[in-house]
């Protein structure tokens, strides 16, 4: 049931980033214009900019900070609060290496959250509740300490492997191991994402899987022309969703599926 | 409930400071998002956009901006109603 290996992999996929800062709006820019970074996919953009923002502050002798820019790929809004590995997964249908992402100063979009760190951490830690009530009536993560909420976020943040687990495995595996819904949503670009009650196992006791999971939350989707794809993989529709719960769900404990029409 | 049923009956319920609003039943489209209720209690309220509202689902975490009200609704609870809580801070946080 815990596949170590695959949960490493899972962390420490790496996105390669081309950041191209808009020459129309940062006026006064030196060459280059562009900065290319290895960003982790279970991570979010506010928290992984830092660099790219000093090379940026650097070349218009301006300090620019996180709040002063937003993210834009083919014509799309990148949402600071979902993860960068949803994010390449729902917008680059053709998997183009690296991705390049234009670095926006004007118009900034209302809908964006905001990117400071408390935000992302209070929306984090609040998807992590929220998974809980699904999991365990929410019972697991209020028994946990603050601190051990915020080491949650803190490992993410700083890309600590054993640091998330060693908090993170009490809300993946609990005394009685039972778990009431899995926490999953699935998404088709342009919309927003579907959420239903699933539960791991069907009437007969046999695992619940994926393509059963999907006809829930899509009743009337046709397999034929979708590819499903979760943490950049084309998951099997017989993968059990208990199986993808412990093993595939990014660090907030959802497991975040794309339907992307062929 | 059924899936295809596309109408939620919202109870808003005051937490904290927050006021108190004068009708707090409503009858709402399920596929309006939690990003849309903070934008019509603010401007029922007269709440400064840029102001924090946080909105709470049975009292313990607040769903993401993203979240359809439908699905809340399928997710969360089982009377007809679905009842959400909102406050200026972070009452549940």
């Amino acid at each position: 049931m815990d596949d170590y290996e695959i949960r490493r992999n899972i962390w420490e996929g790496k996105i390669p980033v081309e950041f191209d800062f808009d020459t129309r709006e940062f006026t006064s820019i030196r060459s280059p214009q562009s900065y290319f970074a290895m960003l982790p996919r279970i991570s979010y953009f506010p928290l992984c900019l830092s660099k790219a923002l000093k090379f940026l502050s650097i070349n218009v002798d301006e300090d620019i900070d996180v709040k002063d820019v937003w993210l834009e790929y083919n014509g799309q809004i990148l949402k600071w609060h979902y993860p960068i590995g949803l994010l390449y997964d729902m917008y680059v249908a053709d998997g183009t290496l690296p991705w390049v992402i234009n670095v926006r100063s004007q118009n900034y979009p209302n809908e964006l959250v905001h990117p400071s760190k408390d935000t992302m951490r209070h929306i984090f830690l609040q998807a992590v509740k929220e998974a809980d009530q699904l999991k365990h009536k929410g019972q697991v993560i209020s028994s946990m300490t603050k601190d051990e909420h915020n080491r949650l976020f803190d490992s993410v943040a700083n890309n600590k492997f054993d640091d998330f687990w060693s908090v993170n495995k009490r809300l993946m595996y609990d005394e009685t191991n039972k778990i009431s819904y899995v926490p999953i949503r699935f998404y088709e670009p342009g919309s927003p994402f579907k959420q239903v009650l699933i539960s791991p196992s069907n009437e007969d006791d046999s695992p619940c899987i994926l393509e059963s999971a999907i006809r829930k939350a899509l009743p009337t989707i046709d397999f034929s022309s979708y590819t499903v794809i979760s943490q950049g993989i084309n998951v099997p529709l017989n993968t059990s969703v208990i199986w993808m719960a412990r093993n595939l769900s990014y660090p907030d404990n959802f497991i975040h599926i794309l339907l992307r029409k062929s | 409930m059924s899936e295809t049923q596309s109408k939620i009956n919202l109870l808003l319920k005051a937490a904290g400071d927050a006021p108190i609003m004068k009708q707090n039943n409503w009858t709402v489209e399920g596929d309006h998002t939690i990003a849309w209720l903070v934008a019509f209690i603010k401007k029922y309220l007269n709440i400064d956009v840029d102001s924090s509202l946080f909105l709470f689902m049975n009292q313990s975490f607040s769903p993401s901006p993203d979240h359809t009200l439908s699905s809340l609704h399928q997710c969360f609870t089982t009377s007809d109603k679905l009842v959400i809580h909102y406050s200026t801070t972070n009452a549940w946080g």
